[in-house]
């Protein structure tokens, strides 16, 4: 379903990506893990054009994102975003944030959009919240409102760039349990994450990334318990810890 | 709201009117033959806020543009108006006209006030022609527009980069982030300085028009203090009308600011909430 192939970016001088290429099936959910400033925000941009690649593909469902000017916007809207900082429209209710590009980029009329947010809402458990504003809300609650302003798109995958590293401890688990729900349903994930519980329990794969690159692929358990590299090791043992 | 505290403020007007004719028969003359030449300045006020808030919005857009050329236009030009007098700038504006018409051929070297392009623009006799208030306006919407692209620009910067990512991220092009996105939140930071900016508009920006000549309320009462001999007390006349109208257009931005406050975000104003 997403293909990246062979992706390369630089920043001015610095060569942040240093050819990347996976797969991802229908349905699978792949995890990245890695130190900080490997580059596993800057794949996850290229994936959905927020960021384009120097060098190198990315397709979605056979088709090319990377490189053509001409429905971008389009495509975009069928990889669905989710950010460490939830980044949610401070000015609009939790239903407004849900709905917008439903009305404004789909031109869903208005009456259809809320019917279709409020059923996004009461799937993230937030359908009592749909009046309040995010500053009204608690960080979790905020990235619950979020994940369903990225599902009313109808995404065929979905990117989550660390979902719970901004989160205070105890807020982690309810992201984590809508995650784990969408996971189950058969939702296409890609997901930069170390919360190795909720790693274990629904990746289909794990990417050790570092340095710009791939190091490692494989399932949770290959990853986890016999990484080739010691990078990996000294690495999975520091945040399992 | 705003109707009902329009409508009371009208009748408070005749009621206060009628009881300041009784009290001072100079106040009384002021408010028949010199006060209601604040319509001009207001008018004059409101043509420049409008027209300065629709080019200061596409200044303020281009000086954040990912252009260069943009950029450097914008602040180029904000730049210049800034950094030179208001007072200059209407002189400027007022004999563009006729230096043109000389400079062009088109009219006597000693031609007058108000000087025409009717040659250059092949209009009859007085087709084109600017009036006095209108090159006062067109002075005054070329000042504002660069002031009101910077508080554009400000409230532009205000608005998180995460935010545009995630419109961006649900296919929103640029424009549309614009629209709901970017301006909605913009606009909201951008009240309180825009009211200081309408304010001086109003008050201090439009009575420079008395260097050309041409009436508003400033020229009508320094007149009237002339042909009264009562100058300070019109001047305090003066100062008053100002005032009740500059209170007029704090309250109505101030009440927009309150309704369109976002719920949770923010210091709450004191006493409310």
């Amino acid at each position: 379903m997403i293909e990246v192939r062979d992706v390369h970016k630089w920043f001015g001088d610095l060569h942040v990506i240093r050819g990347v290429s996976f797969e991802v099936r229908k349905g699978e959910v792949v995890v990245i893990i890695g130190p900080s400033g490997s580059g596993k925000s800057t794949l996850l941009r290229c994936i959905n054009g927020l960021v384009e690649p120097d060098r190198g593909e990315v397709f979605l469902d056979g088709s090319r994102v990377t490189g053509t000017r001409k429905g971008i916007e389009n495509l975009r809207a069928q990889v669905g975003m989710v950010f460490q900082s939830f980044n949610l429209f401070i000015h609009l209710t939790a239903l407004g944030n849900v709905t917008l590009g439903l009305t404004k980029v789909q031109g869903m009329p208005s009456e259809k959009a809320r019917e279709v947010g409020l059923r996004l809402l009461e799937k993230v458990g937030l359908r009592d919240k749909a009046a309040s504003y995010p500053a009204q809300l608690s960080g979790g609650q905020q990235q619950r409102v979020a994940i369903a302003r990225a599902l009313a798109m109808d995404p065929k995958a979905v990117l989550f760039d660390e979902p719970t590293s901004a989160l205070d401890p105890e807020l982690i688990g309810e992201v984590l349990e809508v995650m784990t729900r969408l996971a189950q349903e058969g939702m296409t994930m890609v997901v930069v994450s170390h919360e190795m519980g909720f790693v274990r329990s629904v990746a289909s794969k794990v990417l050790f990334m570092a340095d710009g690159q791939i190091l490692e692929a494989g399932t949770a358990r290959d990853v986890f318990e016999n990484p080739k590299h010691d990078r990996i090791r000294e690495f999975v043992s520091k945040v399992l810890t | 709201m705003v109707a009902i505290s329009a409508v009371l403020a009208i009748l408070v007007w005749i009621a206060f009117s009628g009881a300041l004719c009784a009290w001072s028969p100079l106040a009384c003359r002021y408010l028949r033959e010199a006060a209601p030449k604040v319509l001009v300045n207001l008018q004059w006020a409101l043509a420049a806020i409008a027209a300065g808030f629709g080019f200061g919005f596409l200044l303020g857009w281009a000086r954040v543009s990912r252009f260069v050329g943009l950029r450097a236009m914008s602040r180029g030009y904000t730049e210049l108006i800034r950094g030179t007098p208001l007072l200059i700038q209407i002189l400027a504006v007022f004999y563009l006209f006729p230096a043109l018409n000389r400079a062009l051929g088109l009219a006597d070297a000693g031609a007058d006030l108000p000087g025409t392009l009717d040659g250059f623009l092949n209009l009859g006799p007085s087709e084109f022609d600017l009036s006095g208030a209108q090159r006062v306006v067109i002075a005054l919407i070329l000042n504002t527009s660069a002031y009101q692209a910077e508080i554009f620009r400000a409230g532009f910067q205000s608005i998180s980069r995460g935010q545009i990512e995630a419109a961006t991220a649900i296919g929103m092009s640029q424009l549309q982030t614009m629209r709901h996105v970017i301006l909605p939140q913009s606009l909201r930071v951008m009240t309180p300085p825009l009211t200081n900016e309408y304010i001086i508009m109003f008050k201090d920006a439009t009575p420079l028009a008395f260097v050309v000549a041409v009436p508003e309320l400033v020229r009508a009462s320094v007149q009237f203090g002339q042909a009264t001999q009562a100058i300070l007390e019109t001047y305090v006349f003066t100062a008053i009308v100002f005032l009740i109208f500059s209170l007029l257009l704090t309250g109505l931005l101030r009440f927009l600011e309150r309704r369109y406050r976002i719920p949770g975000l923010g210091i709450a104003v004191r006493g409310r909430e």
